[in-house]
């Protein structure tokens, strides 16, 4: 909880037109599990469910004024935690890295290590990925990778459940506190994401879905996961409640575009809210 | 789309998924106001919500005079609404924050190209806080030959009205012949906010099919309301985008823009929304933990 009472999370990543990744899944993310988000944006791209046709890269100055200005508006108690994804360059990885020095508290941060999007366009230079690693990766509660992205991170080759846990341990050895390494890109119908952290390992277990419908899912998860971070949450308790919020998202997708279509970040509404006087009947 | 949870008499808010609404509008690091605000409305009311960035600021509530903003070229604009319009679609295009003519122009381009499949609700971000107008006479000209024209609703302020309109506005009387007006400038209905005229009613006036309607609420004594306005017109945008009647939509964001500022109460004068109360709690599963040698 911060100091207003609100557990909000500071995201600093790309925005997707789309709305299914980007700072707009961890908007929703975050507001469908009762927190409040505040964004750094870190580029525009313009994109929808069949991949990114542009780039707007933000000013550098201006990550580091939209960050700064939430800490300074907020106070650094009115932000329960930080999630970062987009982060395209070394500079970008600089400024974030020193801003959050600058902040100067020990806050629960959630890196997502943004590398390529789902339609295959690279969102992080190649020159970059060491910047992530000896900058940001020290700092992390909790990094996110995939297993592409958990390869570039470690060096290794990841093929098994037992490599996954092994390269958790390595990106732990680089810094990070705790590496939840999603096994979504190995076949087999279980999927399993690994937390290694240091209470050791936990796996989680899911059979495997069978949709499109899968764009966004890293980014809704890091958020999901810093939401929980901020509202006080034990990291594997934080990491349990996102993984379920994906799936579910997942499993009533409303299918849309052709595609990787979103998620249903809304899938969380009560049933029991409150009701309103319908005045005109039927639809407009 | 049709919405389910729409029935005669009596509606709960959505208990799920339905419609889509492209918001058009600046981005708030804050994260009350701009696309945020919309998507946090949208998402509260169980729309997908999908966004063109205008321009990037750091604190809406203070820009221009304190908070800098980076705008974003037409061009960029443009092709943010035609990726999202060509592919997932929307059946609502809302538009907040736009500054300058030549994205007004990009903006009511890629309106026409969807006119008849997409209702359009404008929400005229027009004014600073303090009343400092943000638009140039070219935008406003714009706004109102190209934009304006279109708009299926308008949600003005009183001062956005006021700007509008060329009228001085200073009670309920006074309102409702400003919204009638205002039908003239194209927009089917008019949606006018209240809430800057004092007093322990906050009186809005509704225009539909030609017939002003007054709408009262006792005033809910919250610190200030950075972010309401905008929840109120992307309310009425996600309303409309589940196939309600706008007089509908219109009471359907009251009723959660009220929920949203009680849920907040107490919780500071920063951010007077939390959209938070619509949700239930998400229960996680438990992982299954490896001893040191590993059990499998």
């Amino acid at each position: 909880m911060t100091a207003d009472g609100r557990a909000r999370v500071l995201i600093i990543a790309g925005s997707d037109s789309g709305g299914g990744a980007g700072i707009q899944a961890d908007v929703k993310a975050v507001t469908a599990l009762g927190a409040d988000a505040a964004t750094a944006v870190t580029a525009l791209t313009v994109q929808n469910t069949l991949g990114v046709t542009g780039v707007m890269e933000t000013p550098i100055d201006f990550i580091a004024e939209q960050m700064r200005t939430v800490f300074d508006r907020y106070g650094v108690q009115g932000v329960g935690a930080l999630k970062s994804g987009m982060l395209h360059s070394v500079d970008v990885i600089d400024t974030v890295a020193d801003l959050m020095r600058e902040a100067g508290a020990s806050l629960p941060f959630v890196l997502d290590p943004v590398m390529v999007a789902k339609g295959g366009a690279r969102l992080l230079r190649e020159d970059a990925s060491q910047a992530l690693i000896d900058r940001l990766l020290p700092r992390a509660t909790v990094v996110t990778p995939n297993l592409p992205e958990a390869e570039v991170l470690t060096g290794m080759k990841i093929a098994s459940l037992d490599d996954m846990i092994r390269a958790g341990r390595v990106l732990r050895r680089q810094g990070a506190s705790a590496a939840l390494v999603k096994g979504g890109h190995l076949t087999g119908d279980r999927l399993f994401d690994v937390l290694v952290c240091a209470d050791g390992v936990a796996v989680f277990e899911d059979s495997r879905l069978e949709t499109r419908h899968t764009h966004g899912t890293g980014c809704t998860t890091a958020s999901a996961i810093a939401a929980g971070l901020a509202q006080g949450m034990t990291l594997v308790d934080a990491v349990a409640r996102a993984r379920v919020y994906v799936r579910t998202a997942m499993e009533t997708a409303p299918g849309l575009g052709a595609g990787h279509g979103p998620l249903n970040h809304a899938h969380p509404l009560r049933n029991d809210r409150p009701t309103l006087s319908c005045f005109a009947s039927g639809r407009r | 789309m049709i919405d389910q949870a729409c029935k005669p008499g009596q509606m709960p808010l959505p208990t799920s998924l339905c419609g889509r609404v492209l918001a058009v509008g600046a981005s708030d690091a804050m994260g009350r106001g701009g696309v945020q605000g919309d998507m946090k409305t949208l998402t509260a009311l169980g729309v997908f919500c999908a966004t063109a960035v205008t321009g990037l600021i750091a604190d809406l509530s203070r820009a221009p005079a304190a908070s800098r903003i980076v705008d974003v070229p037409a061009e960029t604009v443009a092709a943010q609404m035609a990726s999202v319009l060509d592919d997932i679609g929307a059946d609502v295009i809302k538009t907040g924050w736009l500054r300058h003519a030549d994205v007004i122009e990009a903006v009511a381009e890629q309106v026409e190209r969807k006119a008849g499949r997409a209702l359009l609700v404008v929400d005229p971000d027009m004014l600073a806080p303090g009343g400092a107008p943000l638009l140039d006479a070219a935008a406003i000209q714009a706004f109102k030959a190209r934009l304006l024209v279109k708009a299926t609703m308008l949600t003005p302020s009183i001062g956005e009205a006021a700007v509008l309109t060329g009228m001085s506005i200073d009670s309920v009387d006074d309102m409702v012949q400003a919204a009638m007006m205002l039908t003239t400038l194209g927009p089917e209905v008019i949606y006018l906010k209240g809430r800057e005229i004092f007093g322990d009613t906050v009186t809005d006036v509704i225009v539909t099919d030609g017939e002003p309607h007054i709408l009262e609420a006792p005033r809910l004594h919250a610190p200030r309301t950075t972010g309401a306005g905008t929840a109120l017109a992307s309310g009425i945008a996600g309303g409309l985008a589940r196939g309600l009647k706008p007089r509908d939509a219109v009471e359907l964001a009251r009723l959660h823009v009220r929920e949203a500022i009680i849920a907040a109460l107490g919780t500071g004068d920063l951010n007077p929304l939390d959209h938070g109360y619509a949700f239930a709690r998400v229960q996680g599963s438990a992982p299954r933990w490896l001893t040191e040698e590993g059990e499998r």
